[in-house]
């Protein structure tokens, strides 16, 4: 019997090769049938470039059966991983997030979508606007209706 | 040239088909685009190269990331989403769409809010007051429309992202006070009835996120019913019949009858609404009259409340068997006590004076040796000031294990958070209304909720 787990071949939008686990790419929903119906090909993946498709191999590496761990010890180690994982400029942060949508990769899309919440919960709106690249396409007259609405979000 | 499609163009193909399959959902006008993209890699390319050179690190997001909005939204806490739906129009319009409030459902649970409430005229409710647990401060909401008609409303229970009243009349409204979404509840003891009601229950149930149950106990031990409503037809249920749990009947009061149960010794429930309540032992503030905690294990959900003669009874709705639970004191040291929900786990939180000491605990009941276990304590720094006070103690709790207690005394009302899992104590700032400090004597916990209807669905 040979010891050796079967091994999924990827290529990036730039042409990286990489292989993954099988285990791995099953996680991933978008190309789960194509891993199960033994596809030896490598898989073309036109819309993840080579840097970010090694960060979202890297985190399903360390996430495979960890996450489902009910041992304190290892899942605060995880979360401590994460935390240093995540350190990224926002470009890479919001790549990560369209590769795991693309992807379908549920864990990090979760993770990534929560840590840009995280970043922004506590922003002003000019500031939110700013990164997001958005304009404030409200007239005065419906800026000020939406203040009136919300005026006790405030706090007092 | 015609050329026979390469091994590795199926595959792509396949990979394209398998991509839009998870993507359903999208609008019909996305996936266009999203298949051009495949088809054609130059206009992905321009838009890259776009992102690289102008914005800096910035998040354009377009019309292709709609789920990716959706999903980030979903995951701010209440307040900054409220906050954030005037960045723009397309922002303001995913907090009105069926998706986002999808998104919302699928998180698996929020910072709670806390309403506050005061007894006085009218409830307290016009501007009522919400402790917002993840900002840390209070905010003022108005509901008070809702409740001005239906006088003399009163909270008397909290679940998921509905806070549950009862009216002057005896009837419910049961509201999501984030929305203002709400619905009339009929009271199905009639007015001839003279059962008194113990408790009252509210129960979300999960992943179902516009189904509740509100659950009435009510007789008097030990002759226990409870009626349980359906969400669904917003009616209630026959009543049913609670025996005491045989395998735990009290053992030391063999001689003592039910009727008889009342201990001869005084005990003394101290609070600030004094001579309002009118009980032979319990002196609780009339808006904890009803309060009780219910927790699920195994599929048993059941009910702790507080007995008029001060024991904690617990209500098991599965098997329909109700326990007393033996005191935790001895019954002449003079007390305030409460029952609360620490993440979902039935607590007793206990105020107690000892050699010119005073100590805040919380407790729990270890069901196989039946006996009290000491979970915590209050910092003693913190407590220190509560000797001789007379304070009584009222707290709301979640499934989360935040605790929000508030101990009131004749000298006001102070206010402290409790962190379970971090054994964390924080005293609260008062609440200032328009300059003026507002005090409360209770909270009830709800989770802020924008994608939960309380009004009557009808499909």
């Amino acid at each position: 019997m040979s010891s050796k787990k079967k091994v999924i071949t990827l290529r990036s939008s730039d042409g990286e090769i990489f292989e993954v686990e099988e285990a791995v790419a099953l996680e991933w929903l978008t190309i789960k049938p194509l891993v199960e119906s033994g596809c030896t090909d490598a898989i073309p993946l036109p819309q993840v470039t080579g840097n970010i498709l090694a960060k979202v191999i890297e985190y399903c590496k360390k996430h495979i059966g960890a996450s489902e761990s009910e041992d304190r010890k290892i899942l605060y180690e995880l979360e401590s991983w994460d935390a240093d994982f995540i350190k990224v400029d926002q470009g890479t942060l919001f790549d990560l997030i369209r590769a795991a949508d693309y992807l379908t990769i549920k864990t990090l899309f979760e993770f990534t979508c929560q840590t840009v919440a995280d970043t922004i919960k506590h922003k002003t709106i000019e500031e939110v606007r700013h990164i997001f690249r958005e304009s404030n396409d409200f007239t005065p007259e419906e800026e000020k209706e939406i203040r009136g609405k919300s005026w006790w979000l405030q706090g007092l | 040239m015609m050329m026979a499609p390469s091994p590795e163009l199926l595959t792509s193909v396949r990979l394209l088909l398998l991509h839009l399959r998870h993507h359903q959902r999208q609008k019909r006008s996305i996936v266009q685009r999203r298949m051009s993209c495949w088809v054609d890699a130059a206009p992905r390319k321009r838009k890259l190269e776009l992102r690289d050179d102008d914005c800096g690190g910035a998040f354009p997001l377009d019309d292709l990331d709609q789920d990716i909005l959706e999903k980030v939204l979903s995951r701010l806490p209440a307040s900054s989403f409220f906050r954030l739906g005037s960045v723009c129009k397309r922002w303001k319009a995913v907090g009105e769409s069926a998706s986002f409030r999808m998104a919302c459902a699928e998180v698996q649970s929020r910072d709670p809010w806390y309403y506050m409430a005061r007894s006085g005229v009218g409830g307290g409710h016009d501007g009522a007051v919400m402790f917002d647990s993840s900002e840390m401060n209070w905010k003022s909401l108005n509901v008070a429309e809702i409740l001005r008609d239906r006088p003399g409303s009163v909270p008397v229970a909290s679940s998921g992202g509905l806070v549950c009243f009862r009216t002057g009349s005896g009837d419910f409204v049961v509201l999501n006070p984030i929305t203002g979404s709400f619905r009339d509840v009929q009271n199905p003891i009639p007015g001839d009835c003279c059962e008194p009601i113990q408790a009252i229950a509210m129960q979300s149930i999960r992943r179902k996120s516009n189904l509740f149950r509100l659950i009435l106990v009510f007789g008097e031990i030990p002759r226990l019913y409870f009626r349980v409503l359906d969400s669904k037809t917003n009616r209630w249920g026959t009543e049913i019949a609670l025996c005491r749990n045989p395998n735990n009947s009290p053992r030391n009061d063999a001689d003592v009858s039910d009727e008889e149960d009342d201990s001869e010794d005084p005990i003394y429930f101290l609070s600030k609404s004094g001579n309002e309540v009118v009980t032979n032992t319990l002196l609780r503030s009339p808006l904890k009259q009803f309060s009780s905690v219910l927790t699920s294990k195994n599929s048993h959900d059941t009910i702790h409340f507080l007995s008029p003669s001060g024991k904690i009874v617990a209500c098991n709705l599965m098997t329909r068997t109700f326990d007393e639970y033996p005191p935790l004191l001895p019954l002449c040291s003079e007390y305030s006590i409460d029952i609360v929900d620490c993440g979902g786990e039935p607590m007793v939180v206990l105020l107690s004076e000892f050699f010119e000491s005073a100590n805040l605990r919380m407790w729990k009941f270890n069901n196989t040796d039946r006996s009290w276990q000491h979970v915590t304590a209050m910092p003693p720094s913190m407590s220190h000031g509560l000797y001789g006070k007379r304070a009584d103690v009222n707290c709301s709790g979640s499934s989360n294990g935040t605790v929000l207690m508030c101990i009131s005394s004749s000298e006001g009302s102070r206010y402290v958070a409790y962190h379970h899992s971090r054994d964390e104590w924080t005293e609260l700032l008062q609440c200032h209304v328009d300059g003026e400090v507002r005090e409360f004597e209770t909270a009830f916990c709800f989770e802020p909720r924008i994608e939960i209807e309380a009004s009557l669905v009808r499909s």
